[in-house]
């Protein structure tokens, strides 16, 4: 009991701190409303791209009929933009390429069975910035304490380390819940897109899938404890989870060695189970075994990621590291 | 009863190119209620050994208890019991104010509210910074952001106090007052083990001094008793423009002692040396120099010091072991 109580009290207290220093930086503070807003546009308006001025592109989109316009026109804006990220433009060209596989265009149907483009991306676009936040918040709260220099002081205190790293990963939580709620809100009253409303059948997965995505969490924040400076290797690992969880397209249309990492990823089927049940669409693999997948890294993952977080805590002790950044 | 008990304690760091021995077989006790310092120059081993204590680091060897709990089996228990300030400037939070910084760590304590807000209320008025317990700590001096890094190491009323070089970068006036307070909060019953490089900071608070360099401790005592036990009466120290090496070669021989040779900001050259007996040097040392014509812009006769005793262990001052 005293302990459940030391670590809520430490969750709250990392709560609070955020929260106040977020306030307290007004750039911070301002990009909270602006990002919600503007993050869904490159979805939103991809989608309106492809359905075209009177929505025809929505009904011709499960008739296979919008590809070829649709990669001329995305490609060339794409290529601006792999000048400053080439492993970016993957995703987009692979969601060209779901249209067209041949270049004939399936689309999106043959694959899943569903014509419903824009909730499609949309559960994607939740599902993976949900899986982002969590995955990389606590790893990157901890780095930003050894930046600023008070890792070594937090890890003399006699709250449990990990206690204090999931403490520390609940501010993103809300933040994402937040951004989430907000994005949802403004494509819904601005743009005029619905969540299906069987969205909201899928939704208990969330709970489940977070305590796995935790696992992952602890996991990569025992890497950051024992590299200390792991900026490019997120972004390849970032690539990695998001792209190939099939956050932007389906998997199927992956090369057969991409194939196979998506499909030993659990959030491959976090994201597909949750069009699943929202679209009424076909599942990757039978949808028992895609259960059965996140069941066992519900116990799996987390276990792993607190004897690793154990392990590197150590190591770090043992080299005198804790400290350095 | 003794609260920390450090047992033949020993830390190695590797690098790519060197085996560095950080600390050597250190073994050392400190009874409740003393101040035990630690004193050697920078790269002695002293922050090492704090670093274990507070459980940041795993010793190689031996063993370090804290009120009887070992630092590698109860690593938790170990936390409960220490208050630790680490060197540096960054510790606290310097978007949140004084009373949320030390809410924050009261929490991470696990303290409950109700004792936590009685606490911190006691303790920023009992280190006089009440006034300030709003204001954001990167407004604060760094004194001042000193006292409230030794408020939060007092938040949880901990048995043993770890401080590392808690005067580190303080003004004559904000140090004096830091050294104050430790000498308070002794007053209080702590264990309070700090590290220093400050001989008159050693001298001034400490029941025992530790002398450490290269990792081995070369001297332990009371300062009076490392003092007393010195073959050293007395230290002159002679200022001059123009000093020749003649002047210097004699005065070694007249008093069959080392001279060692510093040039002072104001570009004088300053020579200091130990004596072994309370004679009448002065006189003989204003009598070679006259033999060579020196002018000498002052003489001081001092008691010895700390750093006499860290001389004598080691051969070198305290500037040359951190210079080399």
């Amino acid at each position: 009991m005293e302990r459940i109580r030391n670590f809520l009290q430490g969750i709250k207290a990392v709560l609070i701190r955020d929260i106040k220093t977020y306030l307290r930086y007004k750039g911070w503070f301002i990009s909270m409303f602006i990002w919600p807003i503007i993050f869904p546009f490159t979805f939103v308006f991809m989608g309106k791209g492809l359905a075209g001025p009177s929505n025809e592109g929505i009904s011709n989109f499960a008739k296979l009929a919008i590809a070829v316009d649709c990669g001329s026109f995305i490609i060339p804006g794409n290529l601006v933009w792999m000048f400053l990220n080439v492993l970016r433009t993957l995703p987009i060209y692979l969601l060209i390429y779901s249209f067209a596989p041949d270049g004939v265009s399936q689309g999106l149907y043959s694959y899943t069975g569903t014509n419903k483009f824009f909730s499609y991306y949309l559960i994607g676009m939740i599902g993976g910035l949900f899986i982002t936040q969590i995955f990389w918040g606590m790893g990157f709260s901890l780095k930003r304490l050894m930046d600023i220099g008070v890792l070594e002081t937090i890890w003399s205190y006699s709250m449990d380390h990990i206690h204090f790293i999931v403490g520390e990963s609940f501010y993103n939580l809300i933040e994402t819940i937040y951004s989430e709620v907000a994005s949802v809100l403004i494509i819904r009253y601005i743009f005029g897109f619905y969540l299906p409303e069987e969205f909201w059948h899928a939704f208990y997965i969330f709970i489940p899938f977070t305590i796995v995505m935790y696992g992952f969490g602890i996991f990569f924040a025992a890497f950051i404890l024992q590299i200390k400076n792991p900026n490019s290797l997120v972004d390849l690992s970032s690539f990695v989870v998001m792209s190939l969880s099939g956050t932007q397209n389906q998997p199927q249309v992956f090369p057969r060695f991409l194939l196979a990492i998506s499909l030993i990823m659990p959030t491959t089927y976090f994201i597909d189970y949750l069009r699943v049940v929202s679209l009424k669409m076909k599942p990757l693999l039978p949808i028992n075994l895609e259960i059965c997948i996140m069941s066992i890294s519900l116990l799996i993952l987390p276990l792993t990621g607190i004897i690793y977080f154990r392990f590197a805590d150590k190591k770090c002790r043992k080299i005198g590291n804790i400290g350095v950044h | 009863m003794k609260n920390i008990e450090i047992e033949k304690l020993s830390k190695s760091f590797k690098s790519k190119k060197e085996y560095i021995k950080a600390v050597v077989e250190v073994s050392f006790s400190i009874e409740e209620g003393t101040i035990f310092s630690l004193l050697g120059p920078n790269g002695a081993g002293k922050t090492t050994t704090i670093k274990i204590l507070a459980t940041l680091f795993l010793p190689d060897g031996g063993y370090a208890k804290i009120c009887g709990y070992d630092v590698v089996k109860d690593d938790l228990k170990v936390r409960q019991n220490l208050g630790t300030v680490l060197p540096g400037e960054r510790t606290l939070f310097w978007k949140l104010s004084v009373k949320e910084n030390l809410s924050y760590f009261a929490d991470l304590y696990g303290l409950k509210p109700s004792y936590s807000k009685k606490r911190i209320e006691y303790l920023l008025k009992r280190f006089e910074i009440e006034d300030r317990k709003n204001t954001f700590v990167e407004k604060l001096s760094t004194g001042l952001r000193q006292r409230v890094v030794l408020c939060r190491a007092l938040l949880s009323d901990p048995k043993v106090l770890l401080l590392d070089e808690p005067t580190l970068g303080l003004d004559p006036e904000a140090a004096r007052n830091l050294r104050n307070l430790i000498l308070e909060i002794k007053k209080e019953g702590k264990t309070i083990l700090l590290t220093t490089h400050y001989m008159y900071e050693a001298d001034e608070l400490s029941d025992f001094v530790a002398i450490i360099n290269k990792g081995k401790i070369v001297g332990l005592d009371t300062p009076e008793n490392l003092k007393k036990n010195l073959d050293i009466e007395r230290n002159i120290t002679i200022s001059s423009k123009k000093v020749p090496e003649i002047f210097i070669e004699e005065i070694k021989n007249c008093f069959l002692t080392e001279v060692y040779k510093e040039i002072t900001e104001e570009n004088l050259i300053k020579l200091s040396l130990s004596l072994k007996k309370k004679d009448d040097a002065v006189s003989r040392i204003i009598q070679i120099a006259s033999k060579y014509n020196i002018v000498l812009e002052n003489i001081i006769l001092s008691e010895p010091t700390l750093e006499d005793v860290f001389i004598q262990k080691t051969g070198k001052k305290f500037t040359e072991v951190e210079a080399g």
